[in-house]
């Protein structure tokens, strides 16, 4: 026979009676409070599991509950009359030291294991399943917000167009399986600025053109976005920032906006770095372009420092800011 | 005691009302062992757990808030929860698709949130409200479908109409709302706070907004050129990049007091209004001391890459639970219960993933 001081609470007001619990190793029990007694056996009487060290509830099927701060006798009894893990699995989970390590380790493996590997991973897969139209389609959408927001008609002359279009559908007829279309831009505050949409458009905004000093400079930068579409770059990152964003909920849902902020910081340094896999793939890329093609790869060591100069002290252009460091990829291409 | 405040005390008229304390006897510690382990069965259960994850966390945070030495109890079911859940994800893949793929489900998944959104909210404080309970008496919350209309979309409606100065009269309103539907058993809430005490608020607000930058600008423009004048070249060009800096900081942290600010004068201020029987809460939550633990949690969690969530999250609580008071003229023994039948949790949870915020 257990004792087991506590409240009843009989569910017809917040009336607090003191009340004893008497239960027998059989699994019967007996509350006895100053208003009367209840008996019921123990598979009738809903007891709350073990959490931490706040109140135990036995919750009878007349609505009145007993609840007691006695959480040891309570697992006392309990292990008596059921002979099992009286606090719970997940209570036993929490409370020995090892288990807990050992979800910490689970916990961080798994962190570092999706953030690293499996995110990067489902990302690329479903890139690559992505049913062409749909990919069409966000291209088309993301050149219309371009256009109407970002960018304005090229101002170049169209002979300078035309023939950077005859020598730009060279390196295109390589690959027949995309639609590569090459857009002039002008970039307004961008500056000196080439991207690649998933669907194969290609935008060069008229600074980067003026900035290059041979044509072959503006084709080496157009053979690295073209490596961005074939790799399916721009899927690949739209994929990671929604599954980043939902892991990041799943882990930190339950916190204010202000310290998830906070808690996002270390993704956001790894996905930085995702960008920086990006533009390596890319550029090597560009480098078996331009050898097929007689173009040196002096000429995309080139117009990158230049870019890097002239970046210096703005806004710094898009072209650079997720990119490796330029004095490394230049490096690269010169072949040191 | 002195004599005279004794005597103060004993000829006291009998109504004079008591202050119960609320207190929080959770600790960081034993928080810490049940979110680590809450987030890992998350991940291995490929989130279905998250849902007995929630109510574990719940029922720690509620099971150790006391009031007169007797403890609130979160009593939702983990499977109601669940199903919530997975019905809100469902909507939010849609809208994802059609956000990103084919536009007109994007179209129709908003229009659709549209309608709802009056229903998600009414059905998550209700599902909220009759899962809470205070010594085996519950909550409960009546506001309907067009109450919630009203005061979450038709008088938000005219806040670009009036540059945004009715924007007090509208918090007021939904504020009386989510408190005039809400009761204890069978004791409604009442609400007294007045319009122009929102005003009053928001007007230090604007107050405070426009001049802290003002005051913060002209000390950094004059450190700026201070220490300027005996420099040259190179180092007046790392100065020219760093005055923008010196300047933005400040005026992002003014931007978060300001924020800070409101929260916590307006949670003060509907607490102090929200009456149930001869009673009503007093909340005296500090601007300065909310500021200093924000800015600090802040800081912990991202030193500790996360670790110190627990910590944050349990003194945060505890802060909030030791500046509020249930003040009745009455003892707490008296309140009676009310009567009601279950309910599914998706309102709740389909709030919580649109991350709308409806805490009274």
């Amino acid at each position: 026979m257990i004792n087991i001081e506590g409240y009843v609470y009989d569910g017809s007001s917040t009336r607090k009676h003191p009340a004893t619990l008497l239960a027998s190793g059989g699994g019967q029990i007996k509350v006895i409070y100053e208003r009367g007694e209840m008996a019921a056996q123990l598979e009738d009487v809903r007891v709350s599991q073990r959490l931490g060290n706040i109140e135990r509830q036995f919750r009878f099927d007349n609505g009145a509950v007993f609840v007691t701060a006695d959480n040891d006798r309570v697992d006392q009894f309990l292990k008596q009359a059921l002979g099992k893990h009286p606090g719970g699995l997940i209570h036993m989970l929490e409370t020995k030291s090892r288990y807990v390590v050992l979800s910490l380790l689970i916990l961080v493996l798994a962190m570092v294991w999706s953030v690293t590997i499996g995110i990067p991973r489902l990302a690329q897969h479903a890139a690559e399943i992505a049913p062409e139209a749909l990919v069409e389609q966000i291209s088309a959408q993301a050149m219309e917000v371009f256009d109407d927001h970002l960018l304005a008609p090229s101002e170049l002359h169209p002979e300078t167009q035309a023939w950077l279009q005859q020598e730009f559908a060279k390196l295109a007829a390589d690959y027949p399986d995309y639609r590569f279309t090459l857009h002039f831009r002008d970039g307004g505050d961008i500056g000196a600025n080439a991207f690649a949409l998933p669907g194969g458009d290609l935008v060069v905004t008229d600074a980067l053109v003026e900035l290059a000093e041979v044509d072959k400079e503006v084709l080496a930068v157009l053979a690295h976005e073209m490596g961005h579409v074939v790799h399916r770059h721009g899927l690949r990152r739209l994929f990671e920032d929604s599954m980043m964003a939902a892991l990041l909920f799943g882990v930190t849902g339950d916190i204010n906006s202000f310290a998830q902020t906070a808690a996002a910081l270390p993704t956001l340094l790894v996905s930085r770095s995702y960008a920086r896999d990006f533009e390596r793939e890319a550029d090597e890329f560009a480098q078996q372009v331009m050898q097929r093609h007689g173009i040196d790869d002096i000429h995309f060591a080139n117009i990158l420092s230049r870019i890097d100069d002239e970046g210096f002290g703005r806004h710094g252009s898009d072209f650079l800011s997720t990119h490796p460091n330029t004095r490394e990829r230049v490096q690269r291409f010169n072949g040191e | 005691m002195p004599p005279d405040e004794m005597e103060r005390q004993r000829t006291a008229a009998p109504a004079e009302p008591t202050y119960y304390p609320l207190s929080f006897r959770g600790t960081a510690a034993e928080y810490f062992n049940i979110w680590v382990v809450n987030i890992t069965l998350s991940i291995l259960t490929l989130g279905i757990y998250s849902a007995w994850a929630k109510v574990r966390t719940q029922r720690y945070f509620y099971g150790n808030t006391y009031v007169n030495d007797s403890c609130f109890d979160y009593l939702a079911d983990p499977v109601a929860i669940l199903k919530g859940r997975l019905l809100a994800v469902a909507f939010f893949l849609v809208y994802w698709i059609g956000v990103n793929f084919v536009p007109i489900l994007a179209v129709i998944s908003i229009v659709a949130f549209v309608i709802l959104f009056p229903w998600i909210i009414s059905r998550s404080m209700m599902f909220r409200a009759r899962n809470s309970a205070y010594r085996n008496i519950r909550f409960n919350f009546t506001g309907r479908y067009w109450d919630a209309m009203k005061a979450f979309m038709l008088w938000p409606i005219l806040i670009p109409f009036t540059l945004g100065l009715i924007w007090p009269y509208v918090q007021y309103k939904q504020k009386r709302m989510l408190v005039e539907h809400s009761s204890f058993g069978a004791g409604q809430f009442e609400f007294s706070a007045q319009p122009k005490e929102f005003y009053v608020i928001y007007v230090i607000a604007v107050l405070l907004a426009a001049g802290l930058p003002i005051a913060v600008m002209i000390i950094g423009v004059f450190m700026g050129m201070g220490g300027m004048a005996g420099l040259k070249g190179a180092e007046l060009g790392l100065w020219a990049m760093l005055i923008p800096l010196l300047i933005m900081l400040p005026l992002f942290l003014v931007q978060y007091l300001v924020y800070v600010y409101v929260q916590t004068r307006v949670t003060n201020l509907v607490y102090n209004n929200s009456h149930l029987g001869r009673g009503r809460l007093d909340s005296r939550l500090q601007v300065r001391a909310l500021m200093w633990i924000y800015f600090t949690n802040t800081l912990a969690i991202m030193v500790s890459i996360g670790l110190l969530i627990p910590w944050a999250k349990v003194r945060l609580a505890r802060y909030r639970a030791e500046h509020t008071y249930f003040v009745s003229e009455q003892d707490m023994e008296h309140f009676l219960a009310g009567h009601f039948d279950e309910l599914s949790a998706l309102g709740e949870e389909a709030t919580e993933i649109f991350d709308m915020d409806v805490s009274i």
